[in-house]
């Protein structure tokens, strides 16, 4: 310390100066750092009374150029007149794991919905899950649901100025099929003709896949399948349409590091993507000439959030769609007079599980219907936003089977059965779960309780996703496995993919290996005729066998709640869950 | 003191090593897998295993351990810290993306901590069992006790929701021009949240030290020499009751960098924390292991910094020659 020419105290001093002098520099530095984030300007305050008017006084007032509502009745049509209000941000939230740059071939979660903000299908869905056209004008299927043929529209454009033709039909399916493009659709694909050749690489083409001319494509399937563009869930057959002149020379093998699949900015959708900033949201900007036309807001912010900062994001205004709010503070919400909730009625089934290989005896699964109350949980977690289920074929309306067994709460019949089916109530039972499912979270303790109450001992063992998969999908070893979701409302065959035999996990979908031959045969007659009457028959015996065997428990149904502001007009909400389906039409106060 | 710096950087090195071996093995551990992850459970049973394998294969995960640990090192060795298998990003221009903001934050908490902690520290120090004293000290136990997201969410909703005065989340307010008085307002309310949370300790360590220096002798004898009791306490007691703040603050430094988790997924602010722990629930193995290895770098050097400060500042410390 000798040797030093400054004294301590120096130093000290010049420490404390340095510590301050950081602390500002950063804060400087950051301020502008992420200039990444919103290039644009115009806020949109919470309360809009400087902002461009609503419809009044058109004519002179603000820049917006809102040709829309109060404007001229006559010029009103086509893409051509209406413009993006400029500044106009619709903020939509969804939950942290997206991964947009996670290929649209590939994609197998909320990525989706991002996908559909961009890109078109053939046919598209509106609120009542209608196809309506798409891309394609008309499509017609053949009467034994083997031929299906799209007439596709014409004068529509990417976004980079070039047509879109059946070529880009063509290129899509042929991507989807090439096994080395890693394409999640594929299975649903394999039901074309000659698909399976090519996929596995013993036929250049698809013969089932046939472009008739610039603008027609005809698919034909192996077997007859009427539910086969119905079927517009995850793993959809019916494909977003990419865009060939942009994807041709890709190698499928290496898509995920192509440029465009990081950055698709080519598209035919309403909005265009801009940009992902990780972990916060990804930004799109209005497409002018959306073939259905232009849209009226001109920003969309797709909000990464945790649901309790989304809530808090929601109420305060500063999101304007909220996805899944729950029951319990849609309940508080109502009576606040910028949001509206919106419950749709949902597609999925909450259920447990049952691993059939380990509890071969239904009785002790019908049992455990009798054992639970599901009327009072429905109250309790859902706070009445949902239905009871008697099955998983729970839609649409002309499926729904409701003479069927009820399972009303009868805690001295589960008792009995437990007896008669020689149950050991020292044994403890394993369930687990996906952590994150607040209703399952809720209801679990009370169904424990319930449980212990007919000699049922159930132990509570949730899991996080991967570790999930792994136990009750790709490396089966598990008891009971709760889980909620689906799509099965959207039409009665989607749940042969959870029981048919072939279907065993780790192959296939059905977790529980469940088999039952008169069920396989009366979904193979369901899909083969576009008869509803007789379809109708079909299924309701395979409703029984579900009810009677019950080889997952099915409890209900639950609403799917949106919370939407105010502001925000042109809304139509049905059961479609994928609520800006018609996105383009939406404006804001 | 030289040879005292030098041997402590060359031993960082088998450490590290250490480390990132340790890492390596415990992460693969964990039951699951990037490909598994990213696909919703509900929809997981429609894809084939043969689709899940060439995920796999693709991402290089089939290969035996060791040969993955390698194939890490040695692109490790040439400055590439690989790529996330999740979103295909290098790693390194992740972590990098999420500094300024980790820095941003933790550092401006760290400041109001020290900027609240020491004066109150001083001042509970000289009026020891004053009003003040149990104020700061109850205080203390409230802050330290209060978990943060419920803090975080309780200032959302009083602040932002209900009276408007500040954005709930986020670094700056979207569609807007970006500037320094919107990210000052998006600061606010993790800073006051993370802050108050390391303001105690910092306050505590303030005070015992203080109390002990008063009551050393030389503190005594300029009492004696008739030096009025500020000048006592600035010129004597205080720069000798914060030197062994320096090390309180130098174990502080590595969570400038290391983030806060809950805080940050609380406020959607674009952290080191939220982007460690979705690395672990995405199992995205290159990112998890390049923030552990960034952490673990920090960790040594801030330890590092401290000791060499420490022996500036307290004349009775000498290492090596």
């Amino acid at each position: 310390m000798s040797a030093q020419k400054f004294s301590r105290r120096a130093f000290i001093r010049g420490l404390a100066v340095a510590a301050g002098g950081t602390a500002l520099s950063l804060a400087a530095a950051c301020g502008p750092a992420a200039p990444t984030v919103a290039p644009t300007q115009a806020p949109p305050p919470p309360k809009p009374t400087t902002a461009p008017a609503a419809a009044p006084a058109a004519t002179s007032a603000p820049p917006a150029a809102t040709a829309a509502p109060a404007a001229n009745p006559t010029t009103a049509p086509a893409a051509a007149a209406a413009v993006a209000k400029p500044g106009s941000v619709v903020q939509i939230g969804r939950r942290s794991e997206i991964n947009p740059l996670w290929s649209p071939l590939k994609t197998a979660g909320g990525e989706v919905q991002i996908f559909d903000l961009i890109f078109n299908r053939l046919i598209a869905p509106d609120e009542k899950w209608t196809m309506q056209p798409d891309l394609a004008e008309k499509f017609d299927v053949s009467a034994d649901a083997t031929v299906y043929t799209f007439n596709l529209r014409r004068n529509v454009t990417w976004s980079d100025g070039k047509p879109f033709t059946a070529r880009d039909v063509m290129f899509t399916y042929r991507l989807n099929l090439t096994k080395s493009a890693g394409s999640r659709q594929a299975p649903r694909l394999l039901q074309i003709k000659g698909a399976k050749d090519f996929y596995e690489g013993t036929a250049t083409e698809v013969s089932g896949l046939q472009m008739l001319d610039e603008n027609t494509v005809r698919m034909t399937l192996e077997q007859p399948n009427v539910s086969w563009v119905s079927q517009l869930t995850h793993s959809s057959p019916i494909l977003f349409i990419l865009p060939e002149h942009v994807l041709k020379d890709a190698d499928p093998a290496q898509l995920d590091n192509h440029p465009f699949i990081k950055k698709p900015d080519v598209s035919t959708g309403p909005y265009q993507y801009v940009q992902f900033v990780a972990d916060q949201f990804v930004e799109f900007k209005a497409n002018p000439n959306y073939f259905k036309g232009a849209p009226k807001i001109e920003k969309v912010f797709v909000r990464l959030a945790e649901p309790p900062t989304q809530l808090a994001q929601f109420e305060r205004g500063e999101l304007d769609v909220m996805y899944k709010v729950t029951a319990k503070d849609a309940e508080r919400l109502k009576s606040n007079t910028n949001l509206s909730i919106i419950p749709l009625q949902g597609l999925g089934v909450f259920q447990i599980a049952w691993n059939n290989e380990r509890f071969p005896d239904k009785r002790v699964r019908q049992a455990f219907m009798y054992a639970i109350d599901r009327e009072s949980l429905i109250k309790v977690v859902l706070r009445g936003e949902g239905r009871l289920v008697h099955s998983t074929i729970i839609g649409p309306e002309w499926a729904n089977y409701n003479d069927l067994n009820q399972y009303k709460y009868d805690p001295a019949k589960a008792r009995a059965l437990l007896q008669d089916a020689g149950w050991d109530s020292g044994k403890t039972v394993n369930i687990t779960w996906s952590k994150g499912f607040a209703d399952i979270e809720l209801a679990a303790p009370i169904v424990q309780q319930q449980l212990k109450e007919v000699g049922f001992n159930l132990e509570l063992a949730p899991l996080d996703s991967p570790a999930y998969i792994k136990k009750v999908v790709s490396e089966p070893d598990f008891d009971l496995a709760w889980f909620s979701g689906g799509v099965y409302a959207l039409d009665p065959d989607i749940s042969s993919a959870y029981y048919e035999c072939a279907n065993w996990t780790p192959r296939g979908a059905n977790t529980t290996h469940y088999c039952n031959k008169e069920l396989d045969t009366l979904f193979a007659q369901g899909r083969a005729t576009t008869d509803t009457t007789k379809r109708k028959d079909v299924y309701a015996r395979a409703a029984a066998i579900l009810n009677e065997d019950v080889p997952t428990t099915f409890w209900w149904s639950e609403n799917i709640i949106y919370g939407v502001s105010k502001r925000l007009k042109g809304i139509k909400a049905g059961t479609n869950d994928y609520l800006w389906w018609n996105i383009q039409e939406w404006s804001l106060d | 003191m030289q040879r005292y710096l030098l041997r402590r950087l060359l031993i960082s090195v088998p450490i590290l090593l250490g480390v990132s071996i340790f890492s390596f093995v415990f992460i693969h551990l964990a039951p699951g897998d990037p490909v598994e992850a990213l696909i919703d459970p509900v929809m997981r049973a429609d894809l084939g295993p043969e689709w899940v394998a060439q995920r796999r294969a693709e991402l290089g995960l089939n290969q035996p351990l060791p040969v993955r640990y390698a194939i890490w090192l040695g692109q490790l060795a040439e400055g590439n810290m690989g790529f996330s298998l999740i979103s295909r990003q290098p790693v390194g221009a992740q972590i990098q993306e999420r500094l300024g903001p980790t820095l941003l934050l933790m550092g401006t908490s760290l400041l109001v901590a020290i900027v609240i902690g020491i004066p109150l520290g001083v001042l509970s120090a000289i009026r020891r069992y004053s009003i003040l004293d149990y104020v700061a000290t109850i205080g203390g136990f409230v802050a330290i006790s209060t978990p943060s997201f419920f803090l975080g969410l309780g200032l959302i909703y009083v602040l932002s929701v209900n009276l408007h005065l500040l954005p709930t989340s986020g670094m700056f307010t979207l569609g807007v021009e970006p500037s320094v008085p919107d990210l000052l307002a998006h600061l606010v309310l993790p800073v006051t949240v993370l802050g108050l949370g390391q303001t105690p300790q910092i306050l505590r360590y303030t005070r015992s030290s203080v109390l002990d220096v008063l009551r050393q002798e030389y503190v005594t004898t300029a009492r004696s020499k008739g030096l009025s009791d500020d000048v006592v306490m600035v010129r004597h007691a205080l720069r000798n009751a914060l030197i062994p703040l320096i090390t309180v603050l130098g174990l502080s430094l590595p969570n400038l960098l290391g983030g806060a988790v809950i805080t940050e997924q609380i406020f959607q602010w674009p952290g080191m924390g939220w982007l460690a722990v979705r690395a672990v629930n995405g199992r995205d193995y290159p990112l998890l292991m390049g923030v552990i290895l960034v952490t673990a770098t920090m960790v040594l050097l801030s330890n590092l910094l401290a000791d060499i400060l420490y022996a500036y500042a307290d004349p009775r410390i000498r290492y090596g020659d």
